[in-house]
Parts: C-alpha cells; sequence; structure tokens
C-alpha cells in the first residue's frame, strides 16, 4: 500500500556542505503490516518517516501511498511524535477531536468518535483534563488516539516511547498491539530499541548510516503477544544486534 | 484559605503602605505648609467627593472618565494594528525582512517626543469634531485624535514585539502535528498559532496597558489639553494647589494598579499550562 521509490535526502549543512541523510531507499509496506525501522541515531530512520509524512520533501526519488503520490502532509497518514505534541490550550477530549473538526465533521459525531478512542485507551474519565494535568505515557496515548480519530490509512510513529520509562514502555507497547490488532492499521514505526522493534514488528527494517540506507529487513515470526523472554525472541535481538555492530565498527568515534 | 491567614495577608499587604502614610502625615504636620506637602486629610477630602467639580475642571470622576476613554481608544487602535502585524511578522520571514527595520528604528522614539508634531497635525481635533452629537458629552467630547494618537505609539510597540515574540517561540512541533491532522491556512492560524501565543499577547496587551497609561497623564499635560488627569495635576500645580496633585496621582496609581490586576487574573484563569508542559 506505501511505495517508497529510490528516495535520497540530501540537507544543506550551515557550512555550505551537504549532508546525504538517505541514499536510494526502496521499501514496499502492505496494508495492515506492522513494520519498524531500527538503526543508531543519524542513519536516516526519522528522515524517512518525515518524507513520509510529507513534511520533508525527497531529493530524489517518489513515495507513494495507495496510487496517490505524497506531496505535503495529510490526514491520512496520522504521525505519533517523541516529544508531547498535544495542545496545552485544548483539553484532552478537543484534542482528539482537532483533526476531525479539520474534516468538517459536526460536533455531535466528533465528541462521540473522540469518546470511542478515549474509552479504548482507558482514558474516558480524563476527557475535561488538560494535557499538563496528566502523565508522559497518558499523554502519549492521547496522542496515538488523536491521529487514529481522524482514520487514518497508515501511522507513523517516530520512537513516540522513547522518553517515558520502561514500565511504562512496556505497558503502552502492549496497548498497541492491542490498538493495532482492533483496528487493523498500517504501521511505520522509528525506534532505536532492538527488543521494542522485535516485539512489535511484522518486518523489522534494519537502517545504517553514511550514508542512511536500508541494510536489511527482517520478518520476525510468532504469534502476538510475543514473550519477551524466550528464546526466539532473544535470537532476533541478537541477530539484529549483530547488524548493527558491523556498522558501528567501521564508525571511527 | 483560613481566616488567620487573610488577615496575616492583609496585615503585611497594608503594613508599608500605612508607615508611609503615618510617616508622610507626621512630616506634613512637622513642615505646615499645605503648597509643599498636603496632608492626609485634605487629600482624603478630594478623594470623599469625586463628583463635585473642581477648580475649572470636571470633577475627578469626569476627568477620570475622559482619560479612561482616552486610553482605551488608543488601547485598543493599538492593539487592532500591532496584533495582526506581529503575526505576520512572527510567521512569514519575509513580512518581518520587510517591517523590523522601520519597527526597530521607530521604537526608540518616545511617545512623548511625537507630541509637538501630532499636535501640528491634528491640533485639538477631536470625535466631537466628526460627531457633533458628541461634544455635549463630558466624557467622549474629550476624546482628541493627538492623544490617542499618543496613547496608539506608546502602546503599539509592546504588543507588536510580544506577539512577534509569541509567534517565533512557538513549538514547531505543535505546527508539524496540527499540519499532519489536515489544518493549514487560516484554520491553521486561527486553532494553533493565535492560541499557541496568546499568553504572549496578553502580556504585551498588560505591558501595552501600563504604558499607554503612562504616556496618556503625561500627554495631558502638554499645551492644547484641557481636560483629564494629567491636565488636571498640571493645573493645580500652576494654582500650587497640591492636595489635589496627590489625590490625581493617586487615582492614576489605583486605576493602572486595578487594570494590571485584570491582565493578571486573566493570565492565571486562562493560561494555567504555561510553564507546565512536560
Amino acid at each position: 500500500m506505501l511505495k517508497i521509490t529510490n528516495i535520497t535526502k540530501t540537507f544543506n549543512k550551515n557550512n555550505g556542505g551537504k549532508f546525504q541523510a538517505i541514499s536510494n531507499m526502496n521499501l514496499d509496506v502492505n496494508e495492515s503490516e506492522f513494520v519498524c525501522i531500527v538503526g543508531e541515531s543519524g542513519c536516516g530512520k526519522t528522515t524517512t518517516l518525515k518524507l513520509i509524512s510529507g513534511l520533508e520533501v525527497p531529493t530524489e526519488g517518489k513515495i507513494v501511498l495507495e496510487g496517490n503520490e505524497i506531496n505535503g502532509p495529510g490526514p491520512e497518514r496520522g504521525v505519533v511524535f517523541q516529544e508531547y505534541t498535544l495542545f496545552p490550550w485544548r483539553s484532552v477530549l478537543e484534542n482528539v477531536t482537532f483533526g476531525l473538526e479539520e474534516k468538517n465533521i459536526d460536533k455531535r459525531k466528533r465528541t462521540q468518535t473522540a469518546r470511542k478512542y478515549l474509552e479504548m485507551v482507558g482514558l474516558a474519565d480524563y476527557a475535561d483534563a488538560y494535557p499538563y494535568e496528566l502523565s508522559g505515557g497518558m499523554q502519549q496515548r492521547v496522542a496515538i488516539i488523536r491521529a487514529l480519530a481522524v482514520n487514518p490509512k497508515i501511522l507513523l510513529m517516530d520512537e513516540p516511547f522513547g522518553a517515558l520509562d520502561t514500565r511504562t514502555r512496556d505497558f503502552l507497547q502492549n496497548e498497541l498491539i492491542r490498538i493495532w490488532a482492533t483496528e487493523r492499521k498500517t504501521i511505520l514505526f522509528v525506534t532505536h530499541s532492538i527488543s521494542e522493534a522485535v516485539f512489535l514488528a511484522d518486518t523489522v527494517v534494519v537502517m545504517k548510516s553514511r550514508p542512511g540506507r536500508i541494510h536489511d529487513v527482517i520478518e520476525i515470526d510468532g504469534s502476538r503477544p510475543r514473550a519477551r523472554t524466550s528464546k526466539e525472541f532473544k535470537d532476533y535481538c541478537t541477530i539484529i544486534h549483530g547488524m548493527l555492530e558491523n556498522g558501528l565498527d567501521r564508525v571511527h568515534f | 484559605m483560613d481566616k488567620k491567614r487573610v488577615l496575616e495577608k492583609v496585615f503585611f499587604n497594608l503594613l508599608l503602605p500605612v508607615l508611609l502614610a503615618s510617616i508622610w502625615q507626621m512630616l506634613a504636620i512637622h513642615i505646615d505648609k499645605p503648597m509643599v506637602l498636603p496632608r492626609l486629610e485634605a487629600v482624603g477630602k478630594v478623594l470623599a467627593h469625586p463628583d463635585t467639580k473642581i477648580l475649572i475642571t470636571g470633577s475627578l470622576v469626569e476627568n477620570m472618565g475622559i482619560s479612561l476613554i482616552r486610553v482605551l481608544c488608543g488601547f485598543f487602535l493599538a492593539a487592532a494594528m500591532a496584533i495582526p502585524l506581529g503575526i505576520l511578522m512572527g510567521y512569514y520571514r519575509s513580512a518581518e525582512r520587510i517591517f523590523a527595520s522601520s519597527v526597530e528604528s521607530l521604537r526608540p522614539i518616545p511617545p512623548l517626543a511625537w507630541v509637538p508634531l501630532i499636535l501640528a497635525w491634528f491640533g485639538i481635533k477631536g470625535l466631537s469634531d466628526w460627531f457633533p452629537a458628541l461634544s455635549s458629552s463630558v466624557v467622549f467630547g474629550g476624546v482628541q485624535f493627538s492623544m490617542i494618537i499618543i496613547i496608539l505609539i506608546g502602546v503599539f510597540f509592546p504588543i507588536l514585539l510580544n506577539t512577534i515574540h509569541g509567534v517565533k517561540s512557538i513549538p514547531k512541533i505543535y505546527i508539524e502535528s496540527a499540519r499532519t491532522l489536515g489544518s493549514r491556512g487560516f484554520s491553521l492560524l486561527l486553532k494553533v498559532i493565535i492560541p499557541a501565543s496568546l499568553p504572549s499577547i496578553v502580556t504585551g496587551l498588560r505591558i501595552g496597558m501600563g504604558i499607554g497609561w503612562m504616556c496618556l497623564v503625561a500627554a495631558e499635560m502638554m499645551p492644547g489639553s484641557n481636560a483629564g488627569l494629567g491636565y488636571l495635576i498640571w493645573y493645580a500645580y500652576e494654582l500650587l494647589r497640591t492636595e489635589i496633585i496627590v489625590a490625581g496621582m493617586i487615582v492614576i496609581g489605583f486605576i493602572g494598579f486595578i487594570m494590571d490586576w485584570g491582565f493578571r487574573h486573566v493570565e492565571r484563569k486562562r493560561f494555567a499550562w504555561v510553564g507546565r508542559m512536560k
């Protein structure tokens, strides 16, 4: 459903030089697939997501979502960022209805949809609270359903749990799998945590830096929820870890 | 808050003013020259009868009303120009390039330095020259264009600068997430850019109101003025009626305090989120 063809992204550096963030990248994502992109900092994984979201424009190549070439941001591609991005001047409910307002859906319908999603993530009691009254984990749950409420075709997530503590993170990973299972959304999830990728993904895309490129793509077998302590789980982690280690050897610190 | 805490708060708030007033009164009795330092009861007498005519000007309340309406006219005009321009300059780099040098070179000129030129342009023309029906109104009859423009100049810059700052300091991530949710153009402006910069805009309004009030009182002391609290003070000075001067000063301070309190109240109530985002 999402097809990335030969994309290259070059940034101009302040000193007049150029920095190639992504070099000649190709990727296909299927309907309802959960894809995780892992890689060290600077491998271009966040840039990839920005390109798909339309917030950045590729230097070369094209990205096509269900036959339409991507040209700027749009509500059919929901984005959840690592930073807390809820609008602080809006209540939790008003945050979730934001995208629906932009779609000109009438007020009763919007509230109904927002409440349904708040119910789904167990935050129905917080509808009238303001983001600053919520913990980081709760804010990220609201950010996820804010993106889901507009019914996007694909959900793009950029290390959404990166700033959270391990327990909250594990909890939200389970939540996300549950949401994904009920909504059957296509998800593209960027992380630097190998275990997070193995826990969540159908497919793990391993990226390497200088220039940013896809190193390998690994299919993860095994039903969900996955046991983080199983041998199989650890084997996958070891394989991916090995791939990233090789990359690090060539980096001069 | 329990009763004891309230009493405590009132006590500490009043401690210094009461002390200062006592020292004043002792000095006034000691010096015994009302033209230099009036006694408290003389000032109190002026304040206690705000509706009686003072000297040849109107009453205290009338002068207050004239000053207040002048400030509000200038204030709203300034806000109506500075907020849109500030949003434009804060959001579009090109708008900033066009306006920044003019703004930065006009801003350091004190509003009062404009007085002679503005008097030369507008003289003592006022609202009643456009709407003759208003000339019989004590309050609206005193709205002169020159005063309004002086206030406008004083109020304009703090609002403009704070609006620009407010728009510029919106975290980019708010705008990006709004865009990924399908927001753009006018809707993005209305639903993200304005609410996100509103706390800073209100701070600008608050500072602007304070400056406008100061400019006004000073402008009313200039030639061509014939009413208002500033005029009252100046006129009383010429007759050496210091108790009227002090009463006028107290009223000015009091109004400024009330207006500032109003703005701070709005900031506390409406912008509880400021500084609390994780």
